[in-house]
């Protein structure tokens, strides 16, 4: 398909002599769109991202790459790199061609990374060492960008952000493949929905709604009438004990969370809208 | 490239790796020159073939220091897998040509030959020594993921093969690293230039087709 990032066609791959992972698969992944791949663990979804990633390479078929730029998640952190999170950033960025200290400043900020970049990968929780994969990730501003169950052991602050920069790539022209066992969207509004299943791949109805984020939020004085008129906010509600659920776009779900912190609301918990 | 041998270095510093290989042939290099003084040529004779065990540990080291989840970032970053494996081969490179002239600089320094050895000689014992080294880090390109992916098997077939290129056995010793002609050609050095160049010459292929194998491997197992 021209104007396609990656393809796939019968693609094939096994590991040593045991019976292949994938068999036959076939993808096509274009520029703008977000796509959920799911699957039951051991199915191959980590193996198919793989692939996407360039990372590994196909033991048969043929896969076609026109991706300028990707950007990787894997399914867990590295274990044993002894060096500080900033000093891993900026060694990745130097290996993608260019250093860019401020993009590098922009992340960490983004997602909450600030009080951890001088820490070393070592002594970082899963979550937090995730948080500096996501970063790695990002810093090339990806047209594919290739996310392997990213949520695990992100706080809901990080997820916002994380959605947030999903939405950004996709408005930008990129695409992004993501695997997730949770059947809703968590916050990303996913085009397509893959299944991996016995080595095979097919296509399940398209998801093309929008799952907003939801901020649940401590209110301050007039924060409701503010918040509810800002772009991106689908509806704005009380709830008990002096609190307000804001659903909102995962775009536009930083500039509201900023918003809100400077009207003086503290953040009770952010994350995913539930399903329909 | 240069970010990519960067980041194999930082790796390797981080993981400490390096430090059990290098003190251990600082450790042999004093107990070589800890008796009286003697020739330089047969002093590096002894070097060139520490420097054979050394290297390819030193390079084993090296190479199987980053764990497998962080190699697929890398490669992500880089483009491949391919790449940062050429960087971790440079990298050891590096690694051991800091060996390498240790070897050779560190016993005039210290008046371990007798008598001080002239240009021409060091010249010769750097030569050699980076002959045996750049086979042992062939050997670990060799005996490392993705080809043998578990510590002990790659490290009982090094050793193995290391023991055979020691005994240098007749019918394989043109597809062993020619490790005993670099020692002999310097403790005879009637015929001493040609037959290090003969060895130089040797290494180079023997190398070049190993570091082949180990990229190719890298790319289909990836």
């Amino acid at each position: 398909m021209p104007g396609a990032l990656v393809e796939l066609r019968g693609v094939v791959k096994r590991y040593g002599r045991a019976r292949p992972v994938l068999d036959g698969v076939g993808l096509t992944l274009a520029g703008g769109e977000v796509v959920r791949v799911g699957g039951v663990n051991g199915s191959g979804k980590s193996t198919l991202l793989r692939l996407v990633a360039g990372v590994s390479t196909a033991s048969g078929g043929i896969v076609t790459r026109r991706a300028r730029a990707t950007g990787y998640v894997p399914e867990r952190p590295p274990a044993n790199l002894r060096m500080t999170g900033r000093g891993y950033l900026t060694r990745m960025a130097r290996i993608r061609g260019g250093a860019r200290d401020e993009r590098i400043d922009d992340l960490i900020g983004r997602l909450g990374l600030a009080d951890w970049a001088g820490a070393r990968m070592t002594t970082m929780s899963k979550g937090t060492a995730q948080k500096v994969l996501i970063v790695q990730a990002l810093l090339a501003d990806p047209d594919l960008l290739v996310l392997d169950e990213p949520w695990s052991g992100l706080d809901a602050a990080a997820q916002t952000a994380l959605a947030a920069a999903v939405a950004e790539r996709r408005e930008a022209g990129a695409c992004v493949l993501y695997t997730d066992h949770a059947e809703r969207l968590v916050g990303v509004p996913a085009d397509r929905a893959l299944l991996v299943e016995r080595g095979a791949l097919t296509e399940s109805a398209a998801t093309a709604a929008v799952m907003p984020m939801r901020l649940e939020l401590a209110a301050g004085n007039g924060a409701a009438g503010t918040l509810a008129g800002l772009p991106g906010v689908r509806r704005v509600g009380p709830l008990p004990g002096e609190r307000l659920e804001v659903l909102v776009d995962p775009g536009a779900a930083d500039a509201v969370l900023a918003r809100a912190l400077g009207l003086g609301c503290s953040v009770r918990r952010a994350g995913p809208a539930a399903g329909p | 490239m240069t970010a990519l041998v960067r980041w194999s270095l930082a790796e390797l510093a981080g993981s400490q790796r390096f430090f059990a290989p290098v003190l251990a042939f600082l450790a042999v290099l004093g107990v070589f020159f800890s008796g009286p003084p003697g020739p330089a040529l047969d002093g590096y004779a002894a070097t060139s073939i520490a420097l054979f065990w050394f290297a390819a540990w030193t390079a084993w080291a090296l190479l199987e220091s980053e764990d497998d989840t962080s190699r697929l970032v890398t490669a992500s970053a880089a483009g491949g897998p391919v790449r940062p494996a050429a960087g971790r081969l440079l990298a050891a490179g590096l690694v051991v040509l800091g060996l390498v002239v240790t070897a050779t600089m560190l016993p005039p320094l210290l008046g371990a030959f007798l008598p001080a050895p002239a240009r021409a000689d060091v010249l010769t014992g750097l030569a050699a020594g980076l002959v045996t080294a750049l086979s042992g880090i062939a050997l670990a390109a060799l005996c490392t993921r993705p080809l043998i992916r578990r510590p002990a098997p790659a490290i009982v077939v090094m050793v193995l093969i290391a023991l055979l290129t020691m005994a240098e056995p007749g019918p394989l010793a043109w597809v062993l690293p020619p490790v005993i002609p670099v020692a002999r050609a310097l403790s005879h050095p009637e015929d001493g230039l040609a037959a290090l160049l003969r060895a130089g010459l040797g290494s180079a292929a023997l190398s070049a087709a190993a570091f082949a194998v180990h990229l190719v491997v890298v790319r289909r197992r990836a």
